[in-house]
């Protein structure tokens, strides 16, 4: 995903200021991605407080971390959302909680505004942003419904593949062509809109 | 019946996924270190991971959350995750109102009040559970090592330097499950792009490649569950420093060297 086209400030730079200490560099940073990383932290544990705290963790890692962030071989949002979600599966995994996420998956937090509200990205970042959920949501709807399941469940649940195979009952050779098939028709797909993607 | 032959290059999109299993991803991660092409497409899938957060929905954080974010990074005490706006008080227009309405409109700031406290007790609340559920993360993990450690078998070699007293590597090597553990201390941690690399060194063979780590910055590094190779008489090991994504055979001088044990 490739830093909103509407900004002058690239996030290599504020990774970069990041680094030199500059906290509003951050600040810069959760206004651009802090909603989508909410989202992956509250889609993977389900609850208000626990998601928060991750974002809350995530950020301080970039803050920690951004020296060693090398731009250029990957985009920092990518690196964010990676962040986010490891913690939330490590969250998750050491309170065995899975069972209820599967449920929790599905649903919009009830207690949030509509999407998107409050939020701090000038428009044209938000913009970009709607038009980038909607090719995604349209990728993920031209998967099988199969490769879909089996892709969800390794990124929001953090199952292996031969979890996954137990999990849905259906043999491991079967799940492993589904999540590469699923994730390459996805790459393709998606290839313009994210960072070095060609597009 | 059998699963179908992957290559490697199929199986980026699980690695980046996170969805090998462990054997799996240490056997990938061998080919990654050596390769280009793999590494580029593990980059690209990681993108498109990224992406697949914007599908994660439309859930929105409170509005105070960017900043108990800034206040995190500055080290500060977190406070209040209050969304909501304190109501103006009454201004001296107001003064006519009846004494009854002052009351109430009292009542009502002290509930908010009250409930500002309470949302803040229990944010306060929610992030000590997170810190015990990650101390009792780190107190399992130390478990485990501690356990791979004790266990009957082991060997344990020590890695010094030639030229320099300082830094040291104990190397836990079980033979029986073919798996070691380093634990250096008063390793300095290497440049931006550098790592540092463990080699098995064969009798009368080249260095075999192993992990490549690096220390914080209090100069202690620990990496577990290291793959062993079978079926050689290991004579040595060694640490050099490399570029961070490995390399396959030395391209530095050897920082630690020492022997190992014959199993």
């Amino acid at each position: 995903m490739p830093s909103p086209t509407g900004s002058a400030v690239t996030d290599g730079d504020l990774i970069r200021r990041a680094a030199a200490r500059d906290e509003s560099a951050i600040g810069t940073l959760y206004d651009r991605y802090g909603q989508v990383v909410y989202a992956v932290a509250f889609r993977v544990v389900g609850q208000r407080a626990d998601a928060e705290e991750i974002v809350m963790e995530a950020f301080a890692q970039v803050w920690r971390d951004a020296e060693r962030f090398e731009v250029g071989r990957g985009s920092c949002v990518a690196w964010l959302t990676m962040i986010a979600r490891s913690r939330a599966l490590d969250f998750v995994r050491s309170q065995q909680r899975r069972t209820r996420i599967t449920t929790a998956a599905g649903q919009d937090d009830p207690d949030s505004g509509p999407a998107m509200s409050n939020w701090r990205s000038s428009p044209s970042d938000a913009v970009e942003q709607s038009e980038r959920k909607q090719k995604v949501e349209a990728a993920l709807g031209n998967l099988s419904e199969p490769q879909r399941r089996a892709i969800e469940l390794a990124y929001f649940e953090g199952l292996s593949q031969s979890e996954i195979a137990e999990r849905l009952q259906e043999p491991l050779g079967t799940v492993k062509t589904r999540v590469r098939l699923g994730m390459q028709k996805l790459r393709d797909a998606l290839r313009p809109y994210y960072a070095g993607g060609g597009g | 019946m059998s699963e179908p032959r992957m290559s490697p290059s199929d199986l980026a999109a699980a690695y980046a996924l996170g969805a090998l299993d462990p054997a799996e991803a240490v056997a990938f991660e061998r080919l990654l270190a050596d390769s280009a092409e793999l590494q580029r497409e593990v980059a690209e899938y990681r993108e498109v991971n990224a992406l697949l957060a914007l599908g994660a929905g439309n859930a929105t954080p409170s509005v105070g959350l960017r900043a108990r974010v800034l206040q995190r990074i500055a080290g500060a005490p977190v406070v209040s995750i209050d969304a909501g706006r304190r109501a103006a008080p009454p201004t001296g227009l107001w003064l006519a109102l009846a004494a009854s309405l002052v009351a109430a409109l009292g009542l009502g700031l002290t509930v908010m009040s009250q409930r500002r406290d309470i949302n803040a007790r229990d944010a306060a609340l929610a992030g000590m559970q997170t810190q015990l559920v990650a101390s009792e993360s780190q107190l399992a993990a130390r478990e485990a090592t501690l356990n791979a450690i004790l266990d009957p078998g082991v060997q344990l070699n020590n890695l010094t330097s030639t030229n320099n007293p300082e830094p040291r590597i104990q190397l836990f090597y079980n033979p029986a499950k073919r798996s070691a553990i380093v634990h250096a201390f008063h390793l300095k941690p290497t440049g931006p792009g550098r790592a540092y690399q463990l080699w098995f060194i064969p009798k009368g063979g080249k260095p075999i490649p192993s992990v490549v780590f690096n220390s914080e910055p209090d100069g202690h590094a620990l990496v577990q569950k290291i793959d062993v190779p079978a079926g050689l008489e290991l004579t040595n090991a060694a640490i050099t420093e490399e570029p961070s994504s490995g390399s396959a055979q030395p391209t530095s001088a050897v920082l630690l060297v020492g022997p190992m044990q014959k199993s």
